[in-house]
């Protein structure tokens, strides 16, 4: 599943370090997600959504056949 | 909220827990004369913990050492769990089989698997009730 968190994340200046604080996972977790390796949990995108005040449509990305 | 009791139970809580294991190992094998063997099984525990602590930081390291974590963090455990259960399953049923071809009574592989398969269903029974 493609999504957008890198670009938002650099877009506000973050580490991932920082933006794993505040989602309260780990930095190897920020990591797979943001290069597709993980797709997180509805709790965790709906987070990550509403920290950058995207919709999760915005962030993620499905590809439909 | 995670607190330092929390990071300090989170990071010795294995290693220590390995140790007392090995501790008991120990025991009860020179409890039969054999010291030498469990001072080997408390040295294998020993420098496993010693690993847990040192090399800590590193995720997989880490993620040995302690049973909580993000949630990719639960679901990779979950699933190294599901295949060491299923390797355990096909080493056990080998032994199962050989054993008998050997003229055995199958015993103790059919205790353990008839623990593991009771576990599985019971399992797998109580966690569809809770969706």
């Amino acid at each position: 599943m493609r999504n957008d968190v890198r670009a938002l994340r650099l877009s506000g200046g973050l580490s991932q370090a920082e933006l794993a604080v505040a989602m309260g996972v780990s930095r190897q977790t920020v990591n797979a997600i943001e290069t597709g390796r993980y797709s997180p949990s509805l709790t965790l995108a709906v987070r990550l959504a509403r920290y950058f005040e995207r919709t999760v449509e915005e962030v993620f990305h499905v590809d439909c056949d | 909220m995670s607190t330092a009791t929390d990071g300090v139970r989170g990071r010795w809580g294995v290693p220590l827990t390995g140790v007392v294991v090995g501790a008991a190992m120990c025991v009860a094998s020179g409890l039969n004369g054999r010291w030498g063997l469990g001072l080997a099984m408390l040295a294998i525990m020993v420098a496993y913990g010693a690993l847990l602590l040192v090399f800590g930081g590193r995720e997989p390291v880490a993620m040995l050492a302690r049973e909580d974590g993000d949630e990719r963090q639960r679901a990779i455990q979950a699933r190294a769990s599901h295949i060491s259960f299923n390797l355990v399953a096909v080493f056990v049923v080998g032994g199962f089989v050989v054993d008998l071809a050997r003229g055995g009574d199958g015993m103790p592989w059919a205790v353990i698997a008839a623990v593991g398969g009771a576990a599985y269903i019971a399992t797998v029974a109580v966690l569809s009730r809770r969706g």
